[in-house]
């Protein structure tokens, strides 16, 4: 984790800020709260290492994810194939690498889609209040309302199932908690007296959000963003396990699962390593998430 | 009590029709129609299709549609299958006592697991037992429970060979508790584990919160013993938030129950939903749908209803939304 992503302050303020950050800033101080979390710090070691290991794919693995080798079908783990081979007899540790990128991108992906828009809608509810806020918040208690994985199964087996369609499904099922959170943020922030002040100094609105409301209520949007990536990556895996998601030979860690649930009885490393990377990366990221809430709001 | 409880059923009939009507929306809008799955079999003929169209009303303007649909569900006329034939209402009635069954147990297993561990983390807070529940809490809410599942059937299934793969009972058996009990133990597991995850932080939460009252203080000013005050002064009061948490949660209860019946085999309505879906059995997708969105919508109700009762500062008066 480089500090860039935190230092929320510096995102916000002037170019002076960002070049002089002072000893004590909001920023300096989320940090170091944040270094002294030691599960979040083993959450950067693990989802830095995974990530590493995704991207640079070919550097760690010399088999391509879906090369075929029919003589050595669904052979146990050993020194060529450390996590074994599939039913077509392809390098489990290859796809699981490459397939990675799919699932990580997807999960990064989607939770742009979803923050972007969340905190759009989240905006205008906070910021205009009275009926628009009452019809978006009615809305979303809806939305919320409906199992998202009926919703997602339903989508995407009726729109297909694309990277870019699968992306946009996730992230538009998924915007409603940043939503409330930056509606609460801006909501208690409108009191406060620097808004005020800045609305006495004549503010136009585009200043009041970007400049004063938004900046304000960062720490959440981040945290929130953060498990959010975890939470579509989950979501892709459960989608793709069904059959629904990313379709074969395109390898992700859920596709994967799927097929793997037929031959587990002989083959058990074709269901265990894909799902553990998932699980790996989504328990980095949920620590990540812990201590980024703990180094924004100490309690 | 009885005009707030006919407000949220009034205001629920727009929430219903929201829903059905995206739905609805989003199922005619596949590409190729609802009857795309026809389209590509070279044994149905144009002349059937179109006999079939009409015979569905599909070539009516969607609104028109969607107004009919509604007027059937009304009268309890859910329309049939489209791979089946079967009813509707039959298929779903023979499958929601089983998800029932499975999220009925797994349920009580969440409450026996999540209540104890998140008041013994609040009493002792920040001490190593607080610390491993954090640690299981944030296994239990990270893990692909679709996957757990793969990895339960690995090892009680395929290795141990104590439990059952797959289904909800042998097949040609006579019905006997134990088998039952078999069967369910691994799904039942699965999911209370993924549940009390969060459950556990929210008691331990809410307990927390209410330790810090004065009427606890008092309790152990009068001379109680600590137990006393804990399980019968705090524990009580700690609990009623959770009626909340799980009427808000159970969304998520189904879209869980969903993927462990689709690992485990259990013939259960999520399980229906997936086959319909990949089916394009839409009057089976829709109807599964309103099922969902009443018993939500209801669950809510009952959490509202029971959370006055719990709590007699509470009261539901019909301006309260």
């Amino acid at each position: 984790m480089k500090r860039g992503t935190l230092s929320y302050s510096t995102l916000s303020s002037s170019l002076e800020a960002a070049s002089f950050v002072p000893e004590n800033s909001p920023a300096r101080r989320v940090w170091r709260r944040f270094r002294r979390h030691r599960l979040a710090m083993a959450g950067v070691v693990l989802a830095s290492l995974i990530f590493a290991m995704v991207i640079f794919a070919p550097v760690f693995t010399p088999n391509l994810p879906n090369k075929q080798d029919l003589k050595h079908r669904l052979a146990a783990p050993d020194l060529a194939h450390f996590m074994g081979t599939d039913e077509l007899g392809r390098d489990v540790f290859s796809r699981v690498l490459f397939g990675g990128r799919i699932s990580l991108l997807i999960g990064l992906s989607a939770m742009a889609v979803s923050v972007s828009v969340g905190t759009l809608i989240g905006s205008i509810s906070g910021y205009f209040g009275g009926r628009v806020d009452t019809a978006i918040m009615r809305i979303i208690d809806i939305i919320i309302s409906f199992p998202t994985l009926f919703l997602l199964i339903m989508l995407a087996s009726f729109l297909g199932s694309n990277i870019v369609i699968v992306i946009l499904v996730i992230g538009l099922l998924s915007w409603m908690r940043v939503a409330r959170l930056v509606r609460a943020g801006f909501i208690s922030i409108k009191e406060r007296d620097f808004i005020m002040a800045a609305r006495a100094l004549g503010s136009s609105s585009s200043r009041m959000v970007f400049g004063h409301l938004l900046p304000n209520s960062l720490g959440p949007i981040i945290v929130a963003a953060t498990i959010d990536v975890s939470g579509a990556i989950l979501t892709e895996s459960a989608l793709s396990y069904l059959g629904l998601g990313i379709q074969p030979p395109q390898a992700t860690w859920g596709n994967m699962l799927r097929f793997a649930q037929d031959q587990m009885a002989v083959a058990p490393w074709t269901a265990i390593f894909p799902g553990l990377m998932i699980f790996l990366v989504s328990i980095a990221i949920n620590f990540i998430g812990d201590g980024l809430r703990d180094a924004f709001d100490p309690r | 009590m009885w005009s707030f409880l006919l407000r949220r059923i009034l205001l629920a009939i727009p929430m219903l029709l929201a829903i059905s009507f995206v739905s609805f929306a989003i199922m005619q809008s596949v590409p190729g129609g609802p009857l795309a799955i026809y389209r590509n079999n070279p044994n149905v003929r144009a002349a059937d299709l179109a006999r079939l169209e009409k015979q569905l009303g599909l070539d009516k303007p969607m609104v028109t549609q969607y107004a009919i649909w509604l007027r059937n569900l009304a009268t309890g006329n859910w329309g049939r299958s489209l791979a089946s034939g079967l009813p509707v209402t039959q298929m779903i009635s023979e499958r929601i006592g089983n998800t029932f069954y499975l999220m009925g147990t797994a349920f009580i297993l969440t409450m026996l697991i999540a209540i104890p561990i998140g008041v013994l983390s609040a009493v002792k807070r920040y001490s190593f037992f607080d610390h491993t529940a954090t640690l299981f809490s944030f296994l239990g809410f990270s893990v692909p429970i679709f996957w757990l599942g793969l990895v339960a059937i690995i090892v009680f299934a395929v290795w141990l060979r104590w439990l059952p793969a797959g289904g909800m009972r042998t097949i040609n058996a006579e019905f006997s508790f134990i088998d039952r009990l078999r069967y369910l133990i691994l799904p039942a597991s699965l999911m209370a584990f993924h549940s009390a995850a969060q459950y556990s932080r929210y008691v331990r939460a809410s307990m927390l919160e209410v330790i810090r009252q004065d009427y606890i203080t008092t309790a152990r000013a009068k001379g109680q013993n600590e137990r006393n005050v804990i399980y019968i002064h705090a524990l009580r009061n700690a609990l009623i938030p959770l009626i909340t948490v799980v009427a808000l949660d159970l969304p998520a209860l189904f879209s869980g129950a969903l993927l462990i019946e689709t690992v485990f085999a259990w013939p259960g309505m999520g399980r229906l939903f997936w086959n319909s879906a990949t089916r394009f059995d839409y009057p089976v997708l829709m109807g599964i749908i309103i099922t969902t969105a009443l018993l939500v919508i209801a669950c809510n109700l009952i959490a509202d209803v029971l959370y006055a009762f719990a709590d007699p500062r509470v009261r539901l008066t019909a301006g309260k939304a």
